[in-house]
């Protein structure tokens, strides 16, 4: 419970000194062994493709990229005979083709890799998720951060349980224009506007809701995710898109315990880890662990975009003028020219990339399709 | 004399009676007394035997007679009466019986008068013993040089032994004095006073020095002259400067001549040496300096005993139970230390009458109100302030003490900038009333109530308030020196509240509550010299609602969930003998049987016999109507142990002991939360069974100045919970499918070096010890560690710890603490894979890692105003300071993955130096 490790912060601040939390490098943990990851899920939609990923674990301090399984056989089997074969397109992904499918049959995956081994889930239902009704949010009275919200509902009363995921977009702005670039050792007209950039960014985590303890499948104002003003998001113009998923009970348990065991461990309060590996089996030596859980179902997703104008712009101001020489030799980052009186050459303003150039902040300059 | 008027009209009719009295000298004598005075004694006879007494009242009254005789003669009957008494008796031929005392009335010529030849068989008993002793009462008051007769008064003092006990008590407050040894030099013997303040001491005839010795009182010694059993209260004086005495008891005797191991008693000064982060004193982490005793986290107070777990003790304060023994998450202990006098933990031999929980029992006492004057205290901390006072209600007879403790954290918070802070509050008070009075020598009673309130809330969201309620009533009674008893009914209730109406669709309101009542009858009987009989019957009910989700807004649109209540009876007999077989063996074997009946009402899910228990296996239910008995348990329990006294300062102890619990503390967290839940044993869930096996050396070196003691013990724990991942205990309509049952086993060694006497004392400790589960289904895909043993959450096996306390003068001491101990268990990640685009870790084998180990110095200062015995208030001031050297001990590790990355992170709570004040005071 993140509340009650709170508490200790609150009680600790008390006596004016910190509970605080230190980088922890655990020993090196050496021989581990390489398990099955299958990650993907049946898409039941008929107008989407379905794609199943098969990757291997890896040790933690590993910073290779994660090793795919190829030539695999993905095969997903319906319990009242149908069947389908997924192709693979590389890198260890394998895709079906959109189709329709009978939703009163139950599905699993079976995998069969090149090293003998054959891996096979539960079966389990497809799960129709309802319509998202709207996407909130809440601006804090101090204008210092918003908060996004989430509303839904199942008129059926067969979802029950939710789990959301969303990426955010947003465009911003330097507080210094730069004109010119260097290239060559000359000094040109830039090319490409680095004063607006927009970023995307899609955050692991889990987000789960139930109404199985409420008499109607109603979500409402479910939180999403919170947004402090000082983050710069806010500035221009942000768009948001969630994406929702209605699962079966064991999917739900599932996601909830990945939620606590990656998630929430470690706490005083928080229940201790456990080993989540999901609802797949390998059929050909019960002790070998595979990770992933299969389900079917077809997702819903809606995107909203705001204004908001919340946080304070960065404030800078130029570095330095400088002779044409002076800043081809220094490299330096120009903004505009400056005609000295009686000049018959420019001399450029100088100033910090960090300040005009919004790559700086890790976003790319490409306007994104969807953005009106 | 009480007769004197009649005597010269009697001697008229003397002559008639003379004739009747060859006829009624054969009547016979029937009487059955019980304690009765001699007068009742001399109604029955003369109204028998038409006999007629000559005595002198007012010798004679403290005379009790216990007889019952069926047709016998005057004169056997006499003798039986006077056995082992001053008194003697004569009767003349005229049915005159005189009661003397000393010399007979000599009413006829001895036959051997005037045979010289043979010995005179009276002259022994008519030898003349000097008067020295009545003529030094006169010239001596005070009472260590008064000399006391004990017993009826005699002129000669038979060889053999006879038996003086009474009441130890404070002179100045009238509280008994619990623990004190009585003894007598040569020959070595001596006890020690037990829970009343009695003791019964049986020794030689004769002249003897009785010395008596208890921590934090003047040494005295009383010289009595014993001449049969009798009764000698005593009091004694406090000692001024409380600094001066030493304070670890576990008695210098106990440590190497009592049978008991495990054993440490702590008084409320001890505590006071003992720095705190918060510089209050607390009792639960006074406990945690001592070997054996360990806790998952610094800010933690749950209790592992020996490797048990934290629900394994039995907490009392006041033959309570208490149930949530912390405040705020236990950075405070519930116990005020205004209100404590003392705290004894049992770890190893736990006495027959205890039982319920598997590891220990922590016996937590309150100290009775002053008996005298009315006196306050109390004490004002960084975050605590607290006040006592207490007095006479009836002045030497009974007294009371209320105490009340509160924080003002709140008005702290208020303060704070932070405004996240400053919409959360945080808030305990508790509340202690002890009253007890003494009805007469042989009655006293005494009753406690304990109250106490935690609430917090964050950041304006959900709040969080939990409650320990506590009263006890205790009547003890002594039927004679030889057998007493005390009787107890106490209730305890625990319960917490959790709620929030942020979002009104889904406001809630989360309950829990647990009650237990208790009722039990203890007896001591000291059957013989080398036997002691302890004996009686308890029982528990307990009511446990173990939880409720209820809507708390109009708009709310929760489906309430009420979980079904529980409750059970829980019995027990017991029976202990301690039997010294001689002045080097001394062996102690007692019996506790218990019996457990799950009661109705209640639902009770079936499951498919022979598959696991599991959601998926479920076939139905049964109905159970109250009172219906759902589930039995039963068993006994043994507690044996042997003390063998290799010399005047060794000792060889052995101890084995089996315990039952039948009640669970439902956890999956790190440390004991308020939000844990208990449970109760039932269809699926068997109780806990444990047992131990422990063996130790005693040596007291230099003259008794240093105690050295090494325990060695194994322990074997049976039915203990553990839970299986990721699943919710609390509001679970089936836990019995969200728990593994496991085996555990400990064993270790504890090594103590104790001085208690001179200007430096404290203690060294060093254990070494283990503690390990295993499932007990080792195929079930739900075993941890694939059924194999792994190390439990508490499982420090290095621990090191120094307590000292150096007193400069009787106004200025200095206390320096250091702890070391092995870092805990925890599960490290072995691995990581990729899920939807974010890396995820997995986790190995249950805890299979250290956190890094745990090292803290503490330092604290203290000085107490003047000595002055009159004066308007008397003060002490304490500074200290936690965590000298600032070390960031990691309290907890753990990992999440953030934006992609897995990190690890290594929380620590008191990461820096904490100093803080106290400033306390007495009026």
């Amino acid at each position: 419970m993140k509340t009650l490790l709170s508490l200790i912060a609150v009680v600790v601040s008390l006596v004016v000194l910190d509970g605080c939390v230190l980088p922890f490098t655990p020993p090196e943990v050496t021989a581990a062994d390489r398990f099955l990851v299958i990650d993907g899920f049946l898409n039941t939609g008929g107008k989407d493709s379905s794609r199943i990923t098969l990757t291997y674990t890896q040790l933690v301090s590993n910073k290779n990229s994660f090793t795919p399984e190829l030539r695999a056989q993905v095969i997903v089997e319906g319990d009242k005979g149908s069947t389908f074969l997924f192709t693979e397109i590389g890198k260890g992904l394998y895709r079906l083709a959109p189709r329709t499918f009978n939703l009163n049959e139950n599905f699993r995956i079976r995998v069969k890799t090149t090293g003998k081994k054959e891996f096979l889930s539960d079966y389990t239902t497809p799960k129709q998720t309802p319509p998202i009704d709207s996407i909130t949010y809440k601006i804090a009275a101090d204008r210092s951060s918003l908060q996004i919200n989430i509303n839904t509902h199942d008129p059926l009363n067969k979802t029950r349980f939710y789990r959301w995921k969303f990426e955010e977009t947003w465009e911003y702005n330097m507080p210094l224009y730069s004109l010119y670039e260097i290239k060559n050792n000359a000094i040109i007209d830039r090319v490409q506007n680095i004063n607006t950039c927009w970023r995307t960014e899609t955050p692991s985590t889990i987000l789960l809701g139930s109404t199985i303890k409420l008499t109607q499948d109603v979500i409402r104002d479910a939180p999403i995710t919170y947004i402090p003003a000082s983050s710069g998001k806010l500035l221009v113009k942000y768009s948001i898109i969630v994406k929702q998923f209605g699962l079966t009970q064991e999917g739900y348990e599932y996601w909830n315990a990945l939620a606590k065991t990656t998630e929430t461990t470690g706490g005083l309060f928080d229940s201790q880890p456990s080993q989540i590996t999901g609802n797949i089996k390998c059929t050909t030596n019960s002790q070998e662990l595979v990770f992933g859980f299969f389900s079917a179902g077809v997702p819903q997703e809606k995107r909203i975009f705001l204004s908001p104008a919340l946080g304070t712009p960065q404030s800078c101001q130029p570095l330095d003028t400088l002779s044409i020489a002076d800043a081809i030799k220094a490299q330096s980052f120009l903004l505009t020219e400056y005609w000295a009186d009686g000049a018959r050459i420019p001399e450029y303003i100088t100033g910090d990339p960090g300040c005009g150039d919004c790559r700086t902040k890790g976003g790319n300059t490409t306007r994104p399709s969807f953005w009106p | 004399m009480k007769h004197s008027l009649l005597f010269t009209t009697l001697l008229v009719t003397l002559t008639f009676s003379a004739l009747l009295a060859q006829t009624k000298a054969e009547k016979r004598l029937t009487v059955d007394l019980n304690e009765a005075r001699f007068g009742q004694f001399v109604k029955e006879a003369e109204a028998q035997t038409g006999h007629f007494f000559y005595y002198d009242a007012s010798q004679l009254d403290s005379l009790k007679i216990t007889l019952q005789v069926k047709d016998q003669t005057l004169v056997s009957v006499l003798v039986q009466v006077f056995k082992d008494t001053e008194f003697k008796f004569s009767i003349d031929d005229q049915q005159r019986v005189f009661v003397t005392s000393g010399q007979p009335i000599i009413t006829q010529l001895s036959d051997d008068l005037f045979n010289l030849n043979t010995p005179n068989k009276e002259s022994e008993q008519n030898q003349y013993v000097a008067p020295t002793t009545e003529e030094q009462d006169k010239l001596l008051s005070t009472a260590e040089s008064k000399l006391y007769n004990i017993g009826a008064q005699r002129q000669r003092i038979t060889e053999g032994k006879s038996t003086v006990s009474g009441y130890i008590r404070n002179a100045v407050t009238g509280e008994p004095v619990i623990g004190a040894a009585v003894y007598i030099e040569s020959p070595s013997v001596g006890v020690s006073t037990d829970a009343l303040g009695l003791f019964s001491l049986t020794i030689p005839r004769g002249k003897q020095t009785l010395k008596i010795k208890s921590i934090g009182m003047r040494d005295t010694y009383r010289r009595i002259v014993l001449y049969g059993d009798g009764k000698l209260d005593i009091e004694m004086q406090e000692s001024v400067t409380a600094l001066k005495e030493v304070s670890i008891t576990a008695g210098r005797d106990v440590n190497i001549a009592g049978t008991q191991m495990g054993q440490v008693k702590l008084n409320i000064k001890t505590m006071k040496q003992v720095p705190t982060a918060f510089g209050e004193t607390d009792l639960l982490r006074t406990v945690l300096t001592l070997p054996g005793v360990k806790a998952v986290s610094e800010s933690s107070v749950g209790l592992n005993v020996r490797g048990g777990s934290t629900d394994q003790n039995l907490i009392l304060f006041n033959d309570a139970v208490v149930y949530n023994p912390s405040h705020l998450f236990g950075f405070f202990s519930a116990f005020n230390p205004d209100v404590i006098k003392e705290v004894e933990l049992y770890k190893s031999t736990i006495p027959s009458k205890y039982g319920g929980r598997l590891s220990s029992v922590l016996e937590i006492n309150s100290r009775d109100g002053n008996k005298k004057k009315f006196v306050g205290s109390g004490g004002i901390g960084l975050l605590t302030g607290r006040f006592a006072i207490e007095g006479p209600i009836i002045k030497e007879k009974s007294s009371f003490i209320l105490a009340g403790r509160s924080t003002y954290s709140n008005w702290v918070l208020k303060k704070l900038e932070n405004a996240s802070f400053s919409q959360s509050t945080a808030s305990f008070y508790d509340l202690n009333l002890h009253v007890n009075h003494e009805i007469n020598e042989k009655n006293s009673l005494s009753l406690m109530g304990y109250l106490s309130k935690d609430k917090f809330r964050f950041f304006g969201d959900t709040a969080y308030s939990y409650q320990n309620q506590l009263a006890s009533l205790k009547w003890k009674h002594t039927f004679n020196p030889k057998f007493y008893s005390v009787f107890t009914t106490a209730y305890s209730r625990y319960q917490y509240d959790i709620g929030s109406q942020r979002v009104p669709t889904a406001a809630f309101d989360l309950k829990f509550d647990i009650s237990q009542s208790t009722a039990k009858a203890d007896f001591t009987y000291f059957l013989h010299r080398q036997h002691t009989l302890d004996f009686g019957v308890n029982t528990v009910y307990y009511k446990l609602y173990p939880g409720s989700l209820r809507p708390s807004h109009p708009e709310s649109l929760l489906i309430p969930d009420v979980m079904e209540s529980e409750q059970a009876i829980e019995s027990a007999v017991y029976l202990e003998d301690r039997f010294d077989v001689n002045a080097r063996l001394s062996l102690s074997g007692g019996i506790r049987f218990s019996l457990f009946n799950y009661l109705g009402p209640k639902t009770v899910y079936t499951y498919t016999p022979g598959l696991p228990i599991e959601k998926i296996y479920s076939d139905g239910n049964q109905t159970f109507t109250a009172g219906q008995n759902i589930k039995t348990y039963q068993g006994p329990e043994y507690r044996v142990s042997a003390r063998y006294l290799v010399n005047n300062s060794t000792s060889v102890k052995v101890s084995y002991n089996t315990t039952r619990q039948y009640i669970h503390l439902l956890t999956n967290t790190m440390v004991m939360s308020p939000t844990d839940i208990w449970k109760l044993s039932d269809s699926y869930i068997k109780p806990q069974l444990g047992s131990q096996l422990a063996a130790g050396v005693y040596r007291n070196l230099r003259g008794n100045k240093l105690e050295l003691s090494v325990e060695a013990y194994y322990k074997n724990i049976q039915n203990f919970l553990d839970y299986k991942g990721g699943d919710s205990l609390i509001l679970n309509h089936r836990v019995e499918t969200a728990v593994i049952s496991t085996t555990g086993k400990a064993y270790g060694i504890e090594v103590m070096l104790k001085k208690l006497t001179g200007k430096l004392n404290g203690w060294v400790s060093y254990t070494y010890a283990r503690s390990l589960l295993r499932a007990n289904d080792r195929t079930s895909s739900d075993a941890p560690n694939k059924g194999n043993y792994y190390p439990s959450n508490y499982d420090k096996p290095h621990d090191f710890t120094l307590v000292s306390n150096y007193k400069f003068s009787h106004r200025f001491s200095l206390s320096f603490n250091f702890t070391y101990s092995s870092g805990r268990p925890y599960t490290p990640p072995i691995g990581k894979y990729i899920l939807e685009g974010v890396p995820r870790i997995y986790y190995a084998d249950r805890n299979q890692f250290r956190i890094p180990d745990y090292y803290r110095v503490d330092f604290s200062m203290n000085i107490e105003g003047n000595h002055k015995i009159k004066k308007l208030a008397h003060s002490s001031w304490t500074f200290a300071i936690f965590n000298v050297l600032g070390r960031k001990n990691p309290s907890s590790v753990y990992f999440r993955s953030q934006n992609g990355v897995v990190k690890g992170y290594m929380l620590s709570i008191f990461g820096q130096p904490i100093p803080t004040v106290t400033y306390n005071f007495r009026f």
